[in-house]
């Protein structure tokens, strides 16, 4: 259970705050609603880009890393197709300055054609590293697009190319910066060793006199119900096993049927004892790896299976066999002693999540954006809600085929 | 309320670590075991600690095969049943195998300790080591073996300890892909029945150690059987290459993986902090002087950063990237400015300050909370120190001043005694 308080500043700004006297330090934690399904399709990876952009300086700041670190803090960000988040972690006793930073860039940024130049350089490294240099790096590039043709998922948060992360202008940094940096669209969370109340009045000292813009973000396009199943195989690739992905379209993150999914994600895949464990890495040893899960995201997400082939597996055996699992799935009943471990794992890993201060302020205010920080401590009771027969009707409903895209990933 | 934001907040002193005490108890058949307690937790930690690391094996992967096959199986339950018991009461267990140590680690709910720390010691006294579940671990550990192959950073990484420590050192990597075929279930078992047993650990509880999970403890390790330990440490000889350049072609690549650097210093040597405090300068956080240049001025990398790794038997020092194969030699050119300029020039006072004070803040953090101790912990006790090494390391380096490092740059990063070795595509070739 986690302790919060929970204020709206005049400006729009929302603010969680939560004690933890177990560390000398606090954590500022916050959340832009904006993410890379924002983009223009035209050029994606920009949101991600722009927050590169956060670092190189704000209206009074001029090296944000170094008032940062001169502080003994620590900071850093990441962008999702959903939203983007920023923290800072810093000794409770300099908290007013990760207020003053934070603040200042929402306030302003001071951006020079150099440093947009440099992290567009920076960003083509990083989008090199992680997806092109990576054996099976570039996957997510081509499953995305196969799962989605309408809705801005189709694209990660790296972007389609670098290419486009070459189009950027400043103009553009200026505009989503204008229309999506502001309070009204922001959510802090902070957690550490300050009191709730001295919190809250820092962030009002700080924050309260941003304006906000009040500009509202235009409704993205809905993916249209999948209605024949898809596929994409992929072949001559410098890697040394084969790969199989499906994914099915499931419900979004604060629906019924996300918690339902995570189950069914956990019953076939988390640990061990999971029936895709057991089943097809050791008994047909068809797989050497292979998991189940859900991908949280706001709108309508996906339900994801991979598997990388063991030596010597066919695709068409090892297809088969996850298939039969999902059959399987549908058409034996699942066991209480298997719905328990699930629960008990549920609240194991929220047990381990609730030890991390960081963790605290950034799922606050994650929660805060699907609706309701409350969440953070309602969680619980929607895993202990399902029934088996909410988990076969599920299924039964999830793992049609033509809800499905396959992609395969054929070695050379 | 106005503000002013033209100048930071008054800063205020970082504050001494808060370095949690332990307690030690030896079981009744003389097992140690070191207590970190935290009432507010509901959960707790165990690692279970050995002398088995890859050092003792006498050819490749044994020690971490040998760890890693403790839940496969024992006298009682067989795989699938292990597996269901730990996730059945949601804990997390978990084979680590380094250098020296291997271990052994449980991560559980307080309410499911009774469970859960029995079935632990069972994999620990009782294990078969079943043929079958050996061939499906080492199949699949051979394929990842061949994809980690793949990468341009794993190439650099092997060819980088291959010129540090010679091939004959076990601190080496020299992994091959038929070394996964000539294990057997007997070199295992032997391994296992050598090094991990009750005689040859200690055990480490953190998080909330009430009297019953310590009673728990006491019933279960405390009764192993523990041999007398008659075991030999192997010795080897470092025989480290001549310095220079070596270039590692992956003609496919993308990016060329860049590794520089050379013997390191030890955590137990004097210059130990300060070494850190330099480190941190030239590479080891955010703001740093490669991170400055050669990312936030070039963009010629997503990130480039240094660290110093302290071994038992020595240390090396190293500085990582990955770059477009065009910007390589350029990198290269950068970085041995960068640690010329240490050698040649003092670290500018408002600079040093600042490092200071990053510093200074990450080694709070690194021993934020019970289960970073525990961990900080078992990582000094080889060396015989303990966590208040964290309060001496941030005295020291309040007294560094930039002559000394000056001095430490001289004695320590001579670009002639430099290794540097690049993986990737080398377009000159």
């Amino acid at each position: 259970m986690i302790k919060f308080s929970r204020h709206i500043l005049e400006n729009g700004l929302t603010v969680l705050c939560n004690t933890d006297p177990g560390t000398p330090f606090v954590s500022v934690n916050i959340l832009y609603k904006v993410g890379a399904k924002n983009e223009s399709p035209q050029k994606t990876g920009f949101a991600h880009l722009f927050e590169h952009l956060m670092f190189s300086g704000s209206v009074h700041v001029k090296d944000f890393d170094r008032e940062v670190q001169l502080a003994g803090g620590d900071s850093n960000a990441y962008t999702t197709n959903d939203y983007t988040n920023y923290y800072i972690t810093i000794p409770a006793e300099n908290l007013e300055t990760a207020l003053w930073l934070e603040s200042d860039r929402m306030l302003g940024l001071n951006l020079s054609s150099q440093a947009l130049d440099v992290q567009k350089h920076v960003v083509i490294e990083e989008f090199k590293q992680r997806y092109l240099n990576a054996p099976y790096g570039d996957i997510w590039l081509k499953l995305r697009p196969l799962a989605y043709q309408v809705h801005p998922y189709r694209w990660p948060t790296i972007g389609i190319s670098p290419e486009h992360i070459e189009k950027a202008t400043e103009e553009d940094v200026k505009t989503f910066f204008r229309e999506h940096y502001t309070p009204d669209n922001a959510i802090v969370g902070i957690s550490g060793n300050i009191a709730e109340d001295k919190a809250l009045k820092l962030v009002q000292k700080w924050f309260g006199d941003i304006p906000s813009s009040g500009y509202r973000q235009p409704l993205l396009p809905q993916e249209p119900t999948q209605t024949e199943a898809r596929r994409l195989v992929l072949s001559d690739n410098p890697v040394p096993a084969d790969v199989i992905y499906k994914v099915y379209h499931m419900g979004s993150r604060i629906s019924e049927n996300f918690y339902v999914c995570d189950v069914i994600s956990d019953i076939l895949s988390n640990g061990q004892s999971s029936r895709l464990y057991r089943h097809l890495i050791k008994e047909n040893r068809l797989f050497s790896s292979i998991d189940a899960y859900v991908t949280g995201d706001t709108d309508p997400g996906l339900f994801v299976f991979s598997g990388k082939l063991s030596e010597g597996s066919t695709v068409e055996a090892a297809e088969a066999a996850m298939e039969k699992e999902l059959k399987n799935f549908i058409e034996t009943p699942v066991s209480d002693r298997e719905l328990q471990k699930v629960i008990h794992k549920t609240e194991a890993r929220i047990s381990f999540s609730e030890i991390n201060y960081q963790s605290k302020a950034s799922n606050l205010a994650f929660f805060e954006y699907l609706g309701d920080a409350e969440l953070i401590n309602n969680e619980n009771k929607k895993y202990e809600q399902i029934t088996l027969e909410k988990l076969k009707e599920t299924a039964r409903e999830l793992f049609r085929p033509e809800n499905c895209s396959t992609l395969i990933y054929l070695k050379k | 309320m106005t503000v002013n934001r033209k100048i930071s907040p008054p800063l205020s002193e970082l504050s001494v670590p808060k370095v949690l005490p332990y307690t030690t108890q030896v079981l009744p058949n003389g097992i140690e075991m070191l207590l970190l307690h935290d009432p507010d937790q509901e959960v707790f930690k165990m690692d279970v600690v050995f002398d088995a690391g890859a050092y003792y094996q006498k050819q490749p992967l044994v020690a971490t095969t040998a760890i890693n096959m403790l839940n496969e199986g024992t006298i009682y339950h067989n795989s699938a049943e292990i597996a269901e018991i730990f996730d059945y009461y949601g804990a997390y267990v978990d084979f680590n195998c380094g250098m020296h140590k291997a271990e052994l680690n449980l991560l559980s709910l307080n309410k499911f300790a009774e469970e859960t720390i029995p079935i632990l010691a069972e994999i620990l006294s009782s294990s078969t080591i079943p043929a079958h579940e050996l061939d499906i671990y080492l199949c699949n550990k051979k394929q990842q073996f061949l994809v980690e192959k793949q990468k341009t950073a794993w190439l650099a990484r092997k060819e980088f300890t291959r010129l540090l420590f010679g091939t004959n050192h076990p601190y080496a990597n020299t992994v091959k892909e038929e070394d996964y075929d000539r294990i057997t279930p007997e070199i295992i078992r032997e391994f296992y029945k050598e090094r991990l047993n009750a005689g040859n650990c200690f055990v480490l509880l953190s998080g909330n150690i009430t009297p019953e999970i310590r009673h728990i403890t006491t019933e279960t390790f405390g009764k192993l059987s523990r041999p007398s330990n008659t075991l030999q440490t192997p010795v080897y000889a470092l025989q480290p290459a001549l310095p220079g350049r070596s270039k590692i072609e992956k003609e496919d690549a993308v990016q060329t993986s860049i590794r520089i650097g050379k013997k390191g210093v030890r955590l137990t040597d004097e210059d130990y902090a300060g070494f850190l405090l330099l480190n941190t300068v030239l590479g080891g956080y955010f703001g740093s002087r490669l991170m400055s240049n050669i990312r936030e001025e070039k963009g010629y990398t997503y990130g480039i950063h240094s660290f110093n790794v302290s071994l038992p038997e020595t240390a090396y020092w190293c500085v990582a990237t990955d770059v477009d194969n065009k910007y390589t030699e350029a990198t290269i050119e950068e970085v041995l400015k960068e640690i010329r300029t240490l050698r040649s020039e003092l670290i500018p006072e408002a600079e040093l300050n600042l490092v200071k004070n990053f510093f200074h803040g990450d080694l709070l953090r690194e021993i934020d909370g019970v289960f970073a101790q525990s961990d900080a912990l078992k990582h000094k006790l080889p060396y015989g120190i303990d966590n208040c090494f964290y309060s001496e390391i941030i005295h020291k380096i309040k007294q560094c001043n930039a002559p000394y490092l000056r001095e430490l740059a001289e004695k320590y990063l001579n670009p002639e005694q430099l290794y540097i070795v690049t993986a990737g595509k080398h377009p000159y070739n």
